[in-house]
């Protein structure tokens, strides 16, 4: 059975001490400052950051791709193999078979002039599917996200839908290859909120089912924490924080996150919002000291003369220098 | 507070840094064309048009540093004192066509409806004659010069200005900030002029810097054909169609240089223009 | 607040309309539009139907709903930019009806209602510096100096918490909440006494978003401002506006204060859209196929 095959793998993706850096007049820009990342095999892991926080490009790095000209370092695995060092038919087939990349906006990533049956079935067949197989694997698929008539979907253009739909049959076609890893880059972002609500259940259930491992990049860390079993909280190019998602709002010990859920209006009441001073910054901008030294509230002299590692404390990992001393700092009452 | 983007350096060689070499190679060389033109009478060794039967179709030396035409004048001289109404014409040309083509994309994309339908028929009808035909066409109504084939080319190159000008034109009116521009209060014109045309204008630029080329040949064409530029007076077109003869003499150098001068200085502003379009686009 | 033509479910305790003074009123609008389908076809549709609701002079009203639901059609109605087909907009005493015809009319409508737009780098001018374009307000909408101009945009860039350096900048320099703040200072220049906020926040970080939400609401307690603010978002609605409506497929299907109707709702769309948003300890469910 697959999940049990899977579960005796090594990690299924496994990321150590990623940088990228862009070359510059002035001297190469950092894009990630160091990122270090684990998703276990079948485990599902939300990745939440703010703007220039890298978290996209770190997906983009896990499909090896880079923005041009880009100076990388360190390891990016997929199921015990570097991803780094693919390249030619290995990176095409990696790329198309065993890890499936869903996008925020899903109608600029599916071809209009094309089928949604063809698209679908595209990576079947490239792996040697035969046709009529391939069918009707994709129509069960469309079941499997709640689409009806699948069969007549099959012959329905992508200009035929809505986003929801569309997004929908994005997932059908990743899941299709049957990859062993997605990476799913704010696919509801775009999407009104109770169709969020859909796709994000049937997202779930589809990797629950497959025994797929999930990384899923959002910039709402409430939904990162229904969806998923762990979460790394980024910014300015590195993890400062990763916890399991159930204990997000009792065990969270990086000021960033808990200034994050903090600055969040509540649904149910006004009140003054707690505002972190200040704009995120990107990896560039950042200086010697921790990345969030200058907004912090609980910052002493220490964060910015040197950055803190990630290091394991209790439940969670966190890169803080009175990680020891937040669990008294915090008043985690004040965060639901 | 962070800032993003950089803040641009103030000084020359930084912003030919910035540039790249080749461009500002390009800029320097046509502005010293451009300067020569200007002051022809300095820099010209010879008048461009004293004859000299004595000493025609010569060729290269020292004191004729291309040689001479059939006549025995100087080609040299001829070249400089040419290169005068051979690059206005063009820059007529293209301030004409960019001016009109702008002119009427925009009222076109402001005003809609059937203004715009209208517009759209008109620069069609532009652009269905050739460009050639009809300043060879307003050489019969005007006679023969300069005149009528640059106003003529002025409006048979308007729909490409226009062309260019109206996709971006479309794309920035409806962008948010024309409409706050409305709400506040401020009229069509005021809003075109102060807030659409200068973020069109890199676009217009470009297409400015690539018409000039095809305007200087389209030109040339008419003076060479003899219904430009009449002699005596020089003009890179005229000089290739009088070198004829020279040529047939086993002198090539008097048709030569007036074409390879066209030739260079068209692929320069070519490039330049390559250059500056890709500079728009990447403001884009 | 008035209640509209349709059944409400509970009833609420509605203030004397007589003794209310409405900055905006809206009696049953609807907008119309009329199509040609892929059949070349005459056909139509009804992105606002029948909506009527109005908001107390410095008050604050809330309009959710989810796309298609017709509530940015409704704020371009509110502002002039499209006209309704039939019922009527009243803004301060006036008639909107569609743009102000002449210049007159443009200049007394931009000091009454001004709108803040959802992307922050696309409602200015990339060209223009922040200390031009508001110069560039102030100078159409009043009679002053430049040295009473320099005054009022230095007092302008202070109220939405930015400050001389940014005078001589452009927008492309700026982050995303410096944008925003930027557009809500030329908003305000005209002191409009109504604004309209089409998801001005919903494309700023998180962390931002808290920041001009605050602003915002320190605003409207200073100046004589009211709000009308659109969003998809509950969380920033509940935060921001003191009265809300709910809008589903062009109708208003439930209002009230804010807090009353999201906390207790009434309408089975609106507990539907409650029970979407992501909160603690909430999980996805799956409501059926497509």
């Amino acid at each position: 059975m697959r999940v049990a095959e899977r579960a005796m793998r090594v990690a299924e993706l496994d990321i150590q001490d990623l940088k990228i850096s862009l070359p510059r007049v002035d001297g190469p820009r950092p894009i990630l400052a160091g990122v270090t990342l684990s998703i276990a095999a079948g485990e599902a892991v939300g990745l939440v950051g703010e703007s220039g926080s890298g978290k996209s490009t770190t997906a983009r790095a896990v499909m090896r791709l880079f923005p041009p000209k880009a100076t990388v370092s360190g390891t990016v695995d997929v199921a015990g193999r570097s991803v780094l060092a693919l390249s030619g038919q290995a990176l095409r087939e990696f790329r198309g078979h065993e890890v499936g990349m869903i996008y925020q906006d899903p109608r600029s990533r599916i071809n209009p002039l094309r089928r949604i049956g063809d698209f679908i079935t595209e990576g079947m067949r490239d792996q040697g599917v035969p046709r009529g197989d391939a069918s009707q694997r994709a129509i069960s698929l469309l079941e499997s996200v709640s689409l009806t008539n699948a069969a007549h979907r099959m012959n329905q253009y992508p200009g035929e839908l809505s986003g929801g739909l569309l997004q929908r049959v994005m997932i059908a076609s990743v899941l299709a290859t049957e990859p062993g890893l997605i990476l799913a880059d704010e696919p509801t972002s775009a999407l009104d909120v109770t169709t969020q609500e859909e796709v994000v259940a049937i997202l779930g259930d589809a990797c629950r089912e497959r025994g797929m491992s999930l990384l899923f990049i959002t910039h709402d860390l409430d939904l990162a924490a229904a969806i998923t079993d762990r979460i790394a909280v980024m910014s300015a190019g590195l993890v400062l924080e990763v916890l399991p998602s159930a204990l997000l709002h009792s065990e969270l010990r990086h000021p960033y996150t808990a200034a994050l859920l903090l600055s969040r209006p509540s649904l149910h009441a006004r009140r003054r919002i707690e505002a972190i001073p200040g704009a995120p910054i990107a990896a560039y901008e950042s200086g010697t000291g921790c990345v969030f030294a200058s907004r912090c509230p609980f910052a002493i002299d220490v964060c910015s003369e040197s950055r803190p590692v990630l290091r394991k404390i209790g439940v969670s990992q966190v890169a803080c220098h009175r990680a020891e001393e937040m669990g008294g700092l915090i008043d985690y009452g004040a965060l639901a | 507070m962070s800032t993003i983007g950089r803040v641009y350096p103030p000084s020359v060689f930084a912003r030919a840094r910035r540039f790249g070499w080749a461009t500002t190679a390009l800029v320097v060389i046509l502005g010293l064309i451009v300067l020569a033109a200007i002051f022809a009478p300095l820099v010209a060794p010879d008048s461009p048009t004293a004859t000299n039967i004595l000493d025609t179709s010569a060729g290269p030396s020292i004191s004729h540093l291309l040689g001479t035409d059939s006549l025995g004048r100087d080609i040299l001289s001829r070249l400089i004192y040419g290169s005068r109404l051979s690059l206005l014409g063009p820059v007529i040309v293209v301030l004409l066509s960019s001016v009109i083509g702008t002119a009427l994309s925009v009222s076109s994309v402001w005003i809609g409806g059937w203004y715009s339908v209208l517009i759209g028929r008109i620069l069609d009808l532009l652009f269905s004659v050739p460009s050639l035909l009809i300043a060879i066409l307003a050489v019969a109504f005007v006679g023969p010069g300069l005149t009528g084939p640059v106003i003529a080319l002025g409006l048979a190159y308007t729909p490409y200005a226009a062309r260019v000008v109206q996709s971006v034109a479309i794309r920035e009116r409806n962008l948010a900030y024309i409409e706050s521009g409305e709400l506040i209060g401020f009229g069509g014109w005021s809003i075109c002029t102060r807030h659409l045309i200068p973020n069109v204008m890199p676009m217009i630029r470009a297409q400015a810097t690539i018409s000039f080329g095809s305007a200087l040949l389209d030109l040339a064409a008419v003076s060479f054909l003899g219904l430009g530029v009449q002699p005596p007076s020089a003009a890179w077109g005229l000089m290739v169609s009088e070198g004829e003869a020279a040529l047939l003499n086993g002198q090539p150098a008097a048709a030569l240089a007036p074409v390879i001068t066209i030739l260079v200085v068209v692929v320069m502003v070519n490039l330049l223009g390559d250059q500056v379009d890709k500079r728009s686009k990447r403001a884009l | 607040m008035r209640a509209g033509p349709e059944a409400d479910g509970r009833a609420e305790s509605v203030p004397s309309p007589a003794k209310v003074d409405a900055i905006v009123d809206v009696n049953s609008v609807s907008r119309v539009y009329r199509l040609r389908d892929a059949g070349r076809r005459n056909t139509s549709f009804t992105a606002v139907d029948d909506v009527s609701f109005s908001v107390s002079r410095g008050g604050s009203l809330g309009i959710v709903g989810e796309s298609g639901s017709g509530k940015t059609t409704l704020a371009r109605m509110i502002v002039g930019l499209e006209h309704p087909t039939t019922g009527s907009i009243v803004v301060d005493g006036v008639r909107v009806d569609g743009r102000a015809r002449t210049r007159a009319a443009r200049r007394a409508r931009g000091r009454t209602v001004q709108m803040v737009y959802q992307d922050p780098y696309s409602s200015l001018d990339p060209r223009q510096t922040v200390g031009d374009s508001l110069d560039e307000v102030l100078r159409f909408c009043f009679k002053l100096s430049s040295g009473a101009r320099r005054a009022r945009t230095s007092e302008l860039l202070e109220q939405v918490g930015l400050s001389q350096i940014h005078l001589a900048l452009r927008p492309n320099v700026l982050s995303g909440g410096q944008q925003q703040r930027v557009a809500i200072a030329r908003a305000l220049a005209c002191t409009p006494s109504l604004l309209v906020l089409d998801e001005a926040v919903s494309a700023l970080d998180v962390s931002v978003q808290g920041q001009v939400l605050n602003l915002l609401a320190d605003m409207r307690s200073e100046l004589d401002v009211s709000y009308v603010f659109i969003s998809h978002d509950l969380a920033v609605v509940q935060q921001i506006s003191d009265e809300i409506i709910v809008m589903h497929n062009g109708k208003v299907v439930e209002r009230g204060r804010t807090e009353q109707v999201l906390n207790k709702p009434n309408d089975e769309y609106t507990k539907r859209l409650i029970a979407a948003v992501p909160t603690v300890g909430w999980k996805p469910h799956r409501h059926g196929v497509a």
